[in-house]
């Protein structure tokens, strides 16, 4: 594999606008983050329309800073890779586009992405030990998955997702019900440490259910229920509901985990997106390791939300393959990361 | 001057290379949706016209009223071709660029017409003059149908979308074209009307209908303002 020298990433797929350059898939030179957290929180999440006019009026800036930072010139780029999908198509085909049309005014080849491959190469950044084989844990506001990736040259298995809402989503969501500011899901974190995680026993999702597979709005609608039977909330009652909450949520992920561990027979699961963050989560897998005898790999926060130095690296990997996109690329809302995807 | 014309407001995709006022080079797509379309056709209209994308002066854009992300798609695009460069874009109204068309077969008001959904029209009223183009009649806003026949003073010529609604005047039918946009664009260039892309914003002309709701303000913030009436 001839390393694939200077790449641009562009990720766009949300709320955030973030440009990253990388030297051979590995050297970060340069990474902007731009989000817009101000913009939805009146709303209590993000609105599509204005997630993508937001995108366009910060997109050059966003790349320019990255390039600035790098010290590099366009014309010094080797390639462009934007994220295609998941995502809200609106706000993708603005980062899409621009690199598309970046890569063809340079005369360098172009990689769409799929950005769970970028959240489970992110892992790999953050630790230089960590090679394939491993499990992936996927969690964020927009997907819950479980991931079996066999070598670096083979695209990640899917083994199980979530069929309903992601777990960040159900954080978001709860914390909304429980009057927290946006986004909600720090917002719930922060608040549970104050609270019983016992004080309630909600239901864990899919109990008893075989499988990989992840559920979240039983257990939304539980805590919705929970909070009308409450009446007005006090900060008592938002703390234990949220921690009650967090409990449940975070124990699912971890059955979930390990059983996915145990059935493939490995030894490291990696964990990213945004809820990788979580505190609970981190300490509630850490110690499931001791007991099982697995590694796991936490990215820092900055590699776990959506950023474009994952972009870039998964990217600068699907060129090292070979890969180039044509220049009719579009972008998708859905569809898992496997053998047939970007 | 070389100059790039993107036009992505409607379903089409249609772009156009003009040197020093004649059209080199042309493609259009009326089949893909934008993010298919767009690049291929730059491709193969700076073939036409024996250019690459570095020897082009200047950009010309439709810059709205129109498909929200057609918009983004065109615009999003140029702001790459122009990245790091101070290569200026002309942001040159869609609705002027449909009425371009049709200003040597009219002495009188040309109404441009463009479907907004929801039983309005993106309208704008432009009369001509030393062969261009001034704003005149009812300004470039969000029109019910009946509105804009109270906003009509006079009779006029009527061209675009036939499904945009009867304004109450037969309608020629009739879309924005690139040549236009680059004919209009080049006269915006000469005049110092260029734009930094990286700057560049669409003309919605509406509102984000969440941000509607939740302020209770109306989907149009400027309706009845209309543009800075410039001559194009």
């Amino acid at each position: 594999m001839r390393p694939p020298g200077l790449v641009l990433g562009i990720e766009s797929s949300c709320d955030e606008m973030a440009a990253a350059v990388l030297r051979d898939g590995r050297e970060v030179l340069g990474s902007r983050v731009h989000g817009q957290d101000a913009t939805h929180a009146p709303y209590g999440g993000v609105v599509p329309e204005l997630a993508s006019r937001d995108h366009l009026r910060a997109v050059s800036g966003v790349v320019e800073a990255a390039l600035a930072q790098a010290g590099v010139a366009p014309e010094d780029l080797d390639a462009v890779a934007a994220t295609a999908g998941p995502g809200l198509v609106g706000s993708l085909l603005v980062g899409l586009s621009f690199g598309k049309a970046l890569a063809f005014r340079l005369g360098v080849p172009f990689v769409g992405v799929h950005h769970l491959e970028g959240h489970l190469v992110s892992a790999e950044l953050a630790d230089a030990s960590l090679a394939p084989p491993f499990i992936g844990l996927v969690v964020s506001g927009g997907h819950t998955a479980l991931y079996r990736l066999e070598a670096a040259d083979t695209p990640p298995v899917l083994l199980g997702q979530t069929r309903d809402d992601a777990v960040g989503e159900a954080f978001d969501k709860v914390a909304k019900l429980l009057g927290l500011p946006y986004p909600g899901g720090p917002a719930l974190s922060a608040a549970a440490r104050d609270g019983d995680p016992a004080a309630v026993a909600f239901p864990r999702p899919l109990a008893g259910a075989p499988g990989l597979d992840f559920s979240y709005s039983g257990l939304k609608t539980a805590v919705a229920l929970e909070v009308e039977r409450r009446g007005e909330l006090g900060p008592r009652d938002v703390a234990d509901v949220a921690a009650s909450f967090e409990a449940a949520a975070t124990d699912h992920l971890v059955t979930r985990a390990r059983r996915a561990l145990r059935d493939e027979g490995m030894a490291r699961l990696a964990v990213v997106g945004g809820v990788a963050a979580n505190r609970r989560l981190r300490e509630e897998l850490a110690a499931a390791g001791r007991r099982d005898g697995f590694r796991v790999v936490f990215p820092p926060p900055e590699l776990c939300t959506d950023n474009a130095v994952m972009i870039a690296a998964a990217g600068a990997r699907r060129l090292a393959r070979g890969a180039r996109d044509p220049f009719d690329r579009e972008a998708f809302s859905r569809g898992p990361l496997g053998p047939s995807a970007p | 001057m070389k100059l790039l014309a993107l036009e992505t407001a409607t379903p089409a995709t249609d772009v156009v290379v003009l040197v020093d006022g004649r059209v080199c080079g042309r493609a259009g797509d009326a089949e893909r949706p934008h993010a298919a379309a767009l690049l291929p056709c730059v491709e193969r209209a700076l073939a036409e016209a024996g250019l690459g994308l570095g020897a082009v002066e200047g950009f010309a854009i439709s810059i709205g009223p129109g498909s929200f992300t057609g918009l983004r798609i065109g615009l999003a695009s140029v702001k790459a071709f122009a990245l790091g460069s101070p290569r200026p874009v002309a942001p040159v109204p869609t609705l002027a660029a449909l009425a371009w068309s049709v200003r040597e077969r009219s002495d009188g008001l040309v109404l441009a017409c463009l479907d907004a959904r929801r039983g309005e029209l993106y309208a704008a009223g432009y009369r001509p003059q030393a062969g261009g183009l001034v704003p005149a009649g009812p300004p470039e806003s969000v029109y019910r149908p009946e509105e804009l026949r109270a906003a009509l003073a006079e009779p006029a010529f009527a061209v675009g979308d036939v499904a945009a609604g009867a304004p109450g005047l037969p309608i020629e039918p009739g879309t924005p074209t690139a040549v236009a946009v680059a004919e209009i664009g080049a006269r915006m260039l000469a005049a110092g009307g260029g734009q930094l892309a990286s700057e560049l914003v669409p003309r919605y002309l509406r509102r984000a209908e969440a941000e509607a709701r939740r302020t209770g303000q109306s989907l149009e913030p400027d309706a009845g303002s209309g543009p800075a009436g410039e001559a194009l």
